[in-house]
């Protein structure tokens, strides 16, 4: 059975979307690909896609992440071009897993260097800032002539 | 070289001179036996076949680098900026530590090296290069919303690739497959 499965660069990483595509189109395997601007969808029968998605695991284990999509590419029930334009339907939930993906691609790097130790807390905990501190900063700017 | 062009359409003086142009300017032009592009702007079709002559060499330092000593250090002056990655790498790992980039062209081995040893590295298989300039060469012709691509076959000497806008449904994979067999 025929799948379609995109592969999101990770935008903190040293790789692009068009390298990783003629990595793809250079690789023996019978499939189908495109080049986005988030990186590569992959298009083809499950043991040719096999091929592709183990290659680039094993070669950009922080730098790809790998999800199945749910049409075909350029397929014409979520193609801009014939619904009059707009963000494609699953555009924001890609674009809000996009910006995660540096912080996952650093925990699985610290999960991996840290095998067998102590797992590290997170890297920054959000927190309000208090009026104080705001003014603090404020005033800390103002007197540096900003 | 034998070239091939189809369009339906007009623009195929232009693709011819395209082809042509791009060819020289990745530095191919001895090395293309045959190219065949068939374009069909009307049902989004895009064919091309790329032969290379069957040719093997290996590429050495001194073939695309000036390397000269001067004091303790030898200094690799990239003749041809292409080569740059690969000599980097090259070098990185024959003198581990001891290879810095002191500008654009030119890189820098420190310490006691056998200048001789070094110019003689292998950098890489001519052939290889050509094989990836086939597909860089496609990539630059092929029509800007063409975005869909499938190798439909590849070795190290012929390419065949074909791109769309559409979905590459079976009917058009095989419509170029016959094309591609009667060209």
């Amino acid at each position: 059975m025929k799948k379609t499965y995109i592969i999101v660069v990770n935008p903190s990483s040293e790789l692009s979307p068009d390298k990783l595509f003629n990595e793809i189109l250079n690789l023996s395997a019978d499939v189908t690909a495109k080049c986005t601007c988030f990186g590569v969808m992959v298009e083809g029968e499950e043991e040719e896609l096999s091929k592709v998605l183990k290659y680039v695991r094993e070669k950009y284990p922080y730098d790809v992440f790998i999800k199945l999509r749910g049409y075909p590419i350029n397929d014409r029930r979520v193609c801009r071009a014939f619904r009059g334009g707009g963000p494609r339907p699953g555009f924001y939930q890609l674009d809000a897993e996009y910006r995660l993906l540096p912080l996952i691609a650093e925990a699985l790097r610290d999960l991996k260097l840290g095998e067998g130790k102590e797992a590290k807390g997170p890297l920054h905990e959000a927190a309000p800032l208090r009026a104080k501190e705001l003014k603090e900063v404020v005033e800390e700017v103002l007197s540096n002539g900003a | 070289m034998e070239l091939k062009v189809e369009v339906k359409g007009k623009w195929k003086e232009s693709f011819e001179s395209l082809i042509r142009d791009a060819i020289m300017d990745l530095g191919i032009s001895g090395s293309i036996e045959s190219l065949f592009m068939y374009l069909d702007p009307s049902n989004m079709l895009f064919i091309m076949r790329v032969r290379a002559k069957p040719t093997s060499r290996i590429i050495r330092l001194t073939d695309v680098a000036e390397v000269s000593s001067q004091d303790s250090k030898v200094i690799v002056k990239v003749l041809d900026e292409r080569y740059s990655p690969l000599i980097l790498k090259l070098l990185e790992s024959a003198y581990k530590g001891r290879v810095f980039q002191a500008s654009r062209h030119e890189i820098v081995v420190q310490g006691p090296v056998d200048k001789e040893e070094l110019g003689g590295l292998a950098v890489c298989d001519y052939a290889e290069v050509v094989r990836d300039s086939m597909l860089e060469l496609v990539r630059r012709i092929m029509p800007e919303g063409f975005r869909s691509i499938k190798v439909l076959s590849r070795d190290k000497h012929e390419l065949l690739i074909m791109t769309s806008e559409d979905p590459l449904t079976n009917e058009l994979i095989s419509r170029a497959s016959n094309l591609l067999g009667e060209a």
